[in-house]
């Protein structure tokens, strides 16, 4: 078993690839034109899911996947009409196996009544929409009446016997596709819903698609080998064929089946066979025609790139190095080699943006879970929203992709929550009855703008002052719509819950707004009442590279982070003020605290006299002070290296970045820094 | 330490030891945990580190803590010259570097040839120490350097 085993970790990332897409695929479903293709891609997954995971003995995801795939069936045969409700236990299903699926992969127990629960509410449904039982029981027995066959009943001497026919059979060229067959949606047609497609019994139906035909053949073949536990025709017929060539997979089974002519199977052997060899006619044309959009990816592991992106880096300052030394180069070859840097230069620059491409991801990966949130929430809330989406092809870094996610279900739940009204609401306000929801990404300049627009009923104004009032929050001046907006990411709102229930907007927007800070990034709202409301978040495209400001303090380099920036100065006497012996900047008509950068991580103080040095003003979702440094050195792009990779956390400090000629210098971890202040105060 | 068996030296692999000094003593530590030998170049300073710590540099892409052992240890002292070496170690998957005032050798050592440490005497608490070993006429200690490194007494890796 061991030797199957290895692969559970594909086998995890598989499924969850195909529970996604089933998930995807049901919302997208269009009960009143249901499009076959899709139906039969959503059978497919679960399909694939069943299967991969009946070898694998993750038997909880093969019983309910099975049940499942049976209505799928059933409803892409036209047997069955799927409705709204189904569709909606259908996703619930998809739920409870992705519960099931992370139980197995983190090795925690399994929730059998769960899974029983959820067949229990298949078959209840199914019975509410076919409105006889017959059926139905049908498509639930199937499973106990059958089993698992071949696979089921023998698996600890069949698993290790397939593992080496699979395997290690070198001269079989098609061992992937056999031994992995379902991890590859599109090639595993042909030879899975052989392998696995025995629940396909009542139909019989000439007319039916070929596929049913290979299913038949299928269900012959298993059927026989459930009365014979110690079978190796599986393991025999390969290794006595290799000459079946790249149809081994096929032949695998035609050979068992063929093996046994004396199955008394209730389906027409004649059928069958004419089914046999259409299905390998079949193959071929399924391949070319599914496999395109699966072979333009690959999988790698994100180590291998996080290599690539050092390297790259390494490659950039050795670069500079050399156009240092190229300046240098006397006359008669100093064209020559000037040439060759420019070209070296823009090698190099095309390297890092290619490099840096592999780390980024549409943004659909993100966008992609919501229409379900939507489309749950909705429903619940007994509201009529349309969830549009557009730029779900922007790309950002992949760490971004994990990060951004949380804040954004946080906006779009508030948006269809406190956003959009009430149905009746909407009809007297002369509004269309259904809510939009609009999420869009685009890249601007070196950002990536997320918008979240509603045309709800706006923020209430004058519900957020008063709130503000009563939780003591100082009011903002002058009480501009933007100020009295942002007032909904202070921490105090997030607990009233009585507030989210009139204007909307409460719960938990300080940590939305924090957590799109450690990004880099920031988050405005505009709202007009009656009309809607708009979030826009601004991210870095990556969170690898950072826009700085590169400043002096007791002779050494430190980066300061362009987002937090908000203007450098050189003080002169009259702004300089004194609280307790400490100085204090008057600037913008507000009083600014400082930091001696040099002394608090350079270990010696700046400039004694504040008019000689700079303040770089800057400003965090807590605090605004001025950091006080010798020079402003300029403004760059850095790639970000994290200290903790070698070392400790260490205060103040965000990470490393190395410079241009090769040393490293600090990045400001503005934020943290705040903590100087308020112990010096 | 893997217990070396006896009776048939000439066919059994020795550990190799790379041996360092400090001052005017000889250390020696498991070459395998050694990534590479560097000459010393000025560090980055880090914000309220120990002395030891001079601070870190760019180790192709790398940014990588330096310890200075003669400023821990109080052995020798600390002068940074052209001579001044930098041994880098791979310790727990993290990069380190030790600076010390010169690698001397690698010798081949058999399990027998390391005696236990005295309880006090040298500059290392006795938890780093994998024992003592005669090399011609001088003594080399020979240091565990993967468990001083990772300890909370050089504080390079947080929690360690």
């Amino acid at each position: 078993m061991d030797n199957l085993s290895q692969y559970n970790e594909v086998f995890f990332e598989e499924a969850q690839e195909h529970l996604e897409t089933m998930e995807t695929l049901l919302l997208a479903y269009d009960i009143d034109a249901p499009d076959m293709e899709e139906l039969n891609s959503v059978f497919r997954a679960a399909h694939s899911i069943k299967g991969g995971s009946d070898i694998f003995g993750f038997k909880a995801l093969t019983g309910l996947t099975h049940v499942m795939e049976n209505m799928l069936d059933s409803a892409r045969n036209n047997e069955l009409t799927l409705t709204n409700d189904l569709i909606t236990v259908l996703l619930e299903t998809t739920d409870v196996l992705k519960s099931i699926l992370s139980s197995y992969r983190e090795e925690t127990e399994i929730d059998w009544d769960i899974i029983e629960a959820s067949k229990q509410r298949l078959g209840a449904t199914l019975k509410e929409v076919t409105g006889s039982g017959v059926q139905v029981d049908a498509l639930l027995e199937e499973e106990e009446d059958q089993g698992f066959g071949f696979f089921d009943d023998d698996e600890g001497e069949n698993d290790d016997e397939q593992g080496f026919g699979f395997f290690e059979d070198d001269e079989n060229d098609n061992e992937e596709e056999q031994g992995f067959g379902f991890f590859e949606d599109d090639e595993n047609d042909n030879e899975e819903e052989q392998g696995f497609g025995f629940f396909d019994d009542d139909d019989k139906d000439l007319d039916n698609t070929k596929e049913s035909n290979e299913e038949d053949i299928g269900f012959g073949f298993f059927e026989e080998n459930m009365g014979e536990p110690d079978n190796n025709t599986a393991t025999a017929g390969m290794d006595e064929n290799p000459q079946q060539g790249d149809n081994i997979g096929y032949g695998f089974f035609n050979e068992a089946f063929l093996s046994e002519p004396l199955e008394p199977q209730a389906n027409t052997t004649p059928l069958q066979t004419s089914g046999q060899k259409k299905a390998v006619a079949k193959a071929p044309v399924n391949k070319a025609s599914e496999t395109k959009s699966e072979a333009s990816s690959i999988r790698v592991e994100t180590n291998k790139i996080d290599k690539l992106v050092n390297l790259v880096g390494e490659l950039v300052i050795t670069q500079s190095m050399l156009n240092l030394i190229g300046g240098e180069v006397q006359e008669s070859i100093a064209d020559k080699m000037q040439s060759a840097l420019i070209e070296l230069e823009r090698n190099t620059r095309e390297i890092q943006e290619a490099v840096m491409s592999v780390r980024m991801l549409p943004i659909s990966f993100v966008f992609n879970r919501f229409p379900r949130l939507v489309r749950d929430l909705s429903s619940k809330l007994e509201k009529k929203i349309n969830l549009v989406i557009e730029g779900a092809n922007t790309e950002i870094d992949k760490n971004l992709v994990e990060k951004i996610s949380d804040p954004l279900l946080h906006l779009i739940r508030n948006s269809v929550d406190h956003g959009i009204e009430m149905p009746s609401v909407r009809l007297e306000a002369n509004k269309n009855e259904t809510g939009i929801v609009k999420l869009s990404a685009a890249q601007k300049g070196g950002e990536i703008v997320i918008t979240i627009t509603d045309d709800g009923a706006g923020l209430n104004r004058d519900r957020i002052i008063e709130k503000a009032l009563e939780k003591e929050i100082s009011l903002p001046e002058p009480l501009t719509d933007s100020a009295v907006w942002q007032l909904i990411f202070e921490a105090g709102f997030s607990t009233a819950a009585e507030v989210t229930d009139v204007s909307g907007r409460g719960v938990g927007m300080d940590v939305v707004r924090r957590n799109i800070e450690s990004l880099g990034g920031r988050i405005s709202i505009s709202s007009t009442a009656g009309v809607g409301t708009v979030f826009t978040i601004s991210l870095p495209l990556t969170l690898a590279i950072l826009d700085g400001m590169t400043v002096e303090a007791s002779n050494q380099v430190f980066i300061i982070p362009l987002v937090s920036i908000v203007e450098s100065i050189q003080p002169v006497a009259e702004q300089i003020k004194h609280i307790k012996g400490k100085q204090l900047l008057w600037v913008r008509d507000e009083y600014w605290p400082l930091v001696d950068i040099g002394k608090i991580l350079g270990g010696s103080a700046t400039a004694t006299n504040l008019e000689t040095g700079i303040v770089v003003l800057v400003e965090t979702s807590k605090l605004r002070f001025g950091l006080v440094i010798d020079s402003l050195l300029g403004q760059q792009q850095v790639v970000i290296k994290n200290l903790e990779r070698h070392y400790r956390r260490v205060e103040g400090i965000a990470g490393a970045t190395i410079m241009g000629d090769g040393s490293v210098a600090l990045i400001l971890d503005i934020d943290s820094i705040t903590q100087f202040i308020k112990s010096d105060l | 330490m893997t217990i070396l068996q006896q009776g048939n030296p000439s066919s059994m692999p020795a550990k190799e030891f790379l041996t360092f000094v400090l001052g005017d003593e000889n250390y020696a530590l498991d070459i395998m945990t050694v990534k590479e030998i560097r000459g010393y170049e000025p560090a980055t300073r880090i914000a309220n580190a120990p002395s030891y710590i001079k601070g870190v540099i760019n180790l192709r892409g790398d940014i990588v803590p330096i310890v200075d052992l003669r400023i821990k240890f109080n052995i020798g002292e600390a002068t940074y010259n052209e001579w001044t070496i930098v041994i880098m170690l791979n310790v727990h998957d993290r990069v380190v570097g030790i600076v010390v005032d010169g690698v001397s050798d690698v010798m081949n050592l058999e399990a027998e040839d390391i005696k236990p440490a005295p309880e006090f005497g040298v500059a290392f608490d006795s938890r780093y120490l994998h024992g003592l070993a005669a090399l011609e006429d001088q003594m080399v200690i020979i240091v565990d350097i993967e468990e001083l490194i990772s300890s909370d007494e050089i504080g390079v890796f947080e929690g360690a």
